[in-house]
């Protein structure tokens, strides 16, 4: 019947006027309804275009092909069941009625939970997450066996579509970015087999996609990886020689660091002169032969610095910079100190704040995290020119990990802070940096420290202060501060401070988000 | 019954107010927070100097706000609920204040009269009177819908003889002209097909365009086949021909016929935009009777829909079926003891929606959709427009379905128990049962 079917709307595509023909009579009892009379073939063709359709539907006949192979299903699972209400807020969130970065946050809270992403909500977070790489983090540990199994269906998610397998086939035969996204979460998986595939692949990979792939090294680096990076210093491409010298510069007792400070301890000396301050002495090196090159000096310029002091900074950079708190003998803070009353005071600080940013960028040990700890609090109130010489890319870091406050290095800051910090440009702007760049929720003493700031201060707000900057700081913190002290410190602030207007709805946004979050940690304890 | 905050936001008139709705979810907002069994109140400080009095009836629910929204429910009532339901300990039991209980006694009396309404009543002459001008009306609207579906009968005879290839080239204006002209007619559900099916051919990416075209003209060619022999058909196919030109029904006249009473699941639920209406739509499953029901509802702008269903829940009730040769559609005349859902009826197979189909289609020839609830399909991983039967058969889906992934989410390749609806060749998924739960698509797949 389908064949008739056809024959029918062909026939009304080009119309019985220029087909010059009437349709063909319909089969079997199909026949029978239709007028027997000579009626005008335009109706005969409607009536018998109804007719069969209502046939075709009254009797559809399923198309019988079994699936090719059994059917792939996802492994049974059962996982700790997320609490409905802690879904309800899922709900909310994902309708983009709240400020974003909030998804991030349930995701982290579900995991800490033990418990898995519920089915339905896979989709919408998977395709979140593809847009928004910084989702992905917290996304993957709660994807369980359904999640990696959707994943492998849809070729934008293949990013999440673990599983040895998957990467191996992707390093095999993906484009040059997918290449890199399986090495990296090989690299994450086992750090050995990645390096090996990468060695023996190697030699046949095109030059221009090599620095891109040897930067996967980064993730999980390692004293093993060093032959490998060490040869890569002499490839023929400077982009290969940068990644493989900023690597190694990371590298903690790499040869290229212990070259480097072979090159500068001759060069540094602290003098004591009477009645004036200790300071350091820097000679600055004559030339930059191939070796020193080799290494990286000199490669890039460093602007507002003359070349030979640039060259300072690159040796610097890549000396992990406990090496100084040993041989100096002195705090970091004694270190900046030596450095503030130095000649070259910017040179000295740039190539330290640089070395604490590669160094410190991965699980800071406790020398690391007191450099990281005395660096911002010597920053808040270092003169400006000091100030400019710390890179900002530094204060990342110093977030990334300024929610691991055991030793109080981050409540530190908070007491560091000026009198008058509101109205400082510098130090808000810093706040700022802080609260967005990080991923967990501040402990509860650190945040009970920065409401105790914020509340003497925020009476005080000067007009002609920063109010946009405030207004971004009051909402990052709104994002990272412990949720239910931050609660509970509603009454007190509100007693403090009852601005009118702008300002008033400013802190209602902020109680109003610190609520949602309290609300969402609770709705975790629920039992489901 | 209360509503979990999903179900809540989704009786939002729009997303603004469910926005607003849950910034007001807070305690801080609220003051005299109290309920009964019947209703929840609160007083929700606002920008004026007296709170607002917010009131919800939990039996619709309904709502009521002392302020000067014109959204319904109000950002007010939408925030009390909310807040009911993250934080119940707020809201002691105690006694109705006055002005709770005088709205909802004034409820209930409106709801008497309604009832009351329903029943006919007038002097005898006045009826005979009034029947007569019914008539004369009723006369001069069956020649006007007469005489404009020979015109379209003329009008499809001309189109078959040109050919569906060379009208395309005419453009939309050639269907809005025959939509217009069947407008005057009075037949105004037909002037929409039309226009609906003239779009369907200039629209991008449908497939198949030509053929869906084909099928919908030809129907509308068996309805004005059907309109000039309806003195020969049975009287319940008559009244669907008469629907399907655009005679209507009052709601009190449904509300007039037989009920059907049982336990009424709340299965499926879509909201569209239908030109300026807002249209929602919902499939009731009872589970005594095994019936299916349709119900929908319109709203105009912002304004919210009369009737609360929320899918996933279950009641006791009353519905009025509108006549017709398979009856669907209805009208709720008794919803009491809304609850969540907690079971559903076993699902059937491929084979007996096939025969349940035919059979619809025998009694009423013009059905456009068939509800089913069917059991053990698994979403095919590699061609995400079918899902197959516990036999391995391929079932099409919709093509307008959009969410082939969510399927396969819940389902991780093992079967699952769809409720959807079957037009004869593909299947339109509207909600899936599983673990216990009931998953609206249209509300609970997020896109």
């Amino acid at each position: 019947m389908n064949d008739a079917d056809r024959q029918l709307r062909q026939l009304l595509k080009i119309g019985t006027a220029r087909a010059g023909r009437a349709p063909a009579g319909l089969a079997g009892p199909l026949a029978a309804l239709l007028p027997a009379d000579a009626a005008p073939p335009e109706a005969v063709l409607w009536l018998s275009l109804g007719a069969l359709d209502l046939w075709e539907r009254s009797g559809f006949v399923a198309t019988d092909r079994p699936a090719p192979a059994p059917a792939h299903a996802a492994a049974p699972e059962m996982p700790r069941p997320c609490p409905p209400r802690a879904q309800a807020v899922l709900a909310l969130l994902l309708r983009g009625l709240h400020p974003a970065g909030l998804e991030a946050e349930w995701l982290c809270q579900l995991h800490q939970h033990g418990g898995q992403l519920p089915a339905h909500f896979l989709p919408k977070l998977l395709d979140a997450a593809t847009r928004q790489p910084n989702l992905r983090a917290p996304l993957l540990p709660v994807l369980g066996e359904r999640g990696h199994w959707l994943a492998h269906l849809q070729p934008e998610w293949s990013w999440a579509a673990a599983g040895a397998d998957a990467d191996a086939a992707l390093w095999d035969t993906g484009t040059p970015e997918q290449r890199v996204a399986a090495l990296r979460n090989w690299r994450m998986r086992d750090p050995r087999a990645a390096s090996a595939a990468l060695s023996t692949a190697w030699s046949s990979e095109p030059p221009e996609q090599r620095a891109a792939l040897l930067a996967v090294l980064g993730t999980g680096l390692g004293p093993d990886d060093e032959a490998f990076l060490e040869a890569a210093l002499d490839d023929r491409r400077k982009e290969v020689r940068a990644v493989a010298q900023r690597l190694l510069a990371r590298l903690p007792g790499s040869r290229l660091a212990q070259r480097m400070q072979d090159r500068l301890l001759p060069l540094l000396r602290v003098e004591k002169p009477l009645l004036r301050p200790a300071h350091i002495e820097l000679a600055l090196p004559a030339a930059c032969d191939a070796a020193m090159r080799r290494d990286g000096i000199g490669i890039a310029p460093r602007y507002g610095l003359g070349e030979k002091a640039g060259w300072i900074v690159d040796m610097l950079a890549a000396i992990d910079p406990q090496t100084w708190t040993r041989h100096f003998d002195r705090t970091p803070r004694a270190c900046l100190a030596l450095a503030e009353h130095s000649e070259f005071a910017t040179v000295l600080v740039r190539g330290w704040a640089l070395a604490v940013q590669h160094h410190a960028a991965n699980a800071p040990s406790p020398g690391l995290r007191a450099w990281l700890r005395d660096l911002t609090t010597w920053w808040v109130d270092a003169k400006p020119a000091l100030r400019d010489a710390v890179p900002d890319s530094l204060f990342d870091v110093v977030a990334a990990h300024f929610a691991q406050d055991e030793d109080g290095a981050s409540s530190a800051l908070f007491d560091a802070l000026s009198g008058r910090w509101i109205g400082d440009g510098f130090q808000m702007r810093l706040l700022v940096r802080l609260a967005a760049g990080t991923q967990q929720a501040w402990p509860a003493s650190l945040s009970r420290r920065a409401l105790q700031r914020l509340q003497t201060a925020l009476p005080v707000l000067p007009d002609a202060g920063h109010p946009w900057l405030v207004r971004q700081m009051l909402s990052g913190l709104a994002l990272v501060l412990d949720p239910a002290t931050a609660a509970a410190s509603e009454a007190d602030l509100r007693a403090a401070w009852q601005p009118d207007g702008e300002w008033s709805r400013a802190v209602d946004e902020f109680f109003d988000l610190v609520r949602l979050r309290h609300e969402m940690t609770l709705s975790f304890q629920e039992p489901a | 019954m209360t509503l979990d905050s999903h179900q809540i936001l989704a009786l939002a008139p729009d997303s603004a107010s469910a926005k607003a709705g849950s910034q007001l979810a807070t305690p801080r907002n609220w003051s005299n927070l109290g309920r009964s069994d019947a209703a929840l109140w609160g007083e929700c400080q606002g920008s004026g100097k007296t709170p607002y009095r917010t009131q919800i009836d939990l039996g619709g629910p309904a709502f009521k706000c002392t302020c000067p929204s014109r959204k319904f429910p109000c950002k007010h009532g939408l925030g009390l609920y909310l807040l009911r339901a993250s934080e119940p300990t707020l809201f002691g039991q105690i006694d109705e204040p006055a002005w709770v209980s005088d709205w909802l006694q004034g409820r209930q009396v409106r709801q008497e009269k309604k009832a009351e309404r329903a029943a006919p009543d007038a002097s005898p002459e006045a009826a005979a009177a009034a029947a007569a001008q019914a008539r004369k009306r009723e006369d001069k609207r069956e020649d006007k819908v007469s005489a404009g579906l020979m015109e379209l009968q003329t009008w499809l005879h001309d189109l078959a003889r040109e050919g569906l290839a060379s009208v395309r080239s005419h453009g939309q204006a050639f269907w809005d002209a025959i939509a217009a002209r069947m407008a005057d007619a009075q037949a105004a559900p037909v002037a929409r097909r039309l226009r609906r099916a003239g779009s369907m051919l200039y629209q991008s990416g449908l497939r198949n365009a030509e053929g869906l075209v084909a099928h919908e003209l030809a129907s509308l060619y068996l309805l004005t086949q059907a309109w000039q022999r309806i003195d020969q058909l049975e009287p319940a196919l008559q009244a669907d021909v008469r629907t399907l030109l655009g005679w209507t029904m009052s709601q009190d006249e449904v509300l007039r016929q037989s009920a059907v009473a049982d336990t009424w699941r709340v299965l499926a639920q879509t909201t569209f935009d239908d030109d300026r209406l807002r249209v929602r739509s919902t499939w009731l499953h009872g589970a005594a009777t095994g019936r299916w029901a349709l119900h929908l509802q319109y709203a105009v702008g912002t304004q919210g829909f009369e009737q609360q269903l929320a899918p996933g829940t279950v009641f006791d009730g009353d519905l009025c079926f509108y006549p017709g040769a398979w009856p669907l559609r209805v009208q709720i005349q008794r919803q009491d003891d809304p609850r969540p859902l907690s079971a559903i009826a076993a699902p059937s197979d491929f084979d007996a929606l096939l025969d349940t189909h035919a059979n619809a289609l025998a009694a009423q020839p013009f059905l456009e959709r068939h509800p089913v609830l069917l059991g053990g399909l698994v979403p095919d991983s590699a061609d995400h427009g079918i899902v197959r039967d516990a036999q391995g058969r391929r079932i099409a889906l919709h093509p307008a379905f959009r969410h082939p992934l969510h399927l396969l989410a819940l389902s991780g390749g093992h079967p699952l128990t769809v409720c959807g609806e079957w037009d004869g060749r593909t299947l339109l998924p509207l909600s899936v049962w599983q673990d216990g739960r009931l998953y609206n698509i249209d509300s609970d797949f997020l896109t």
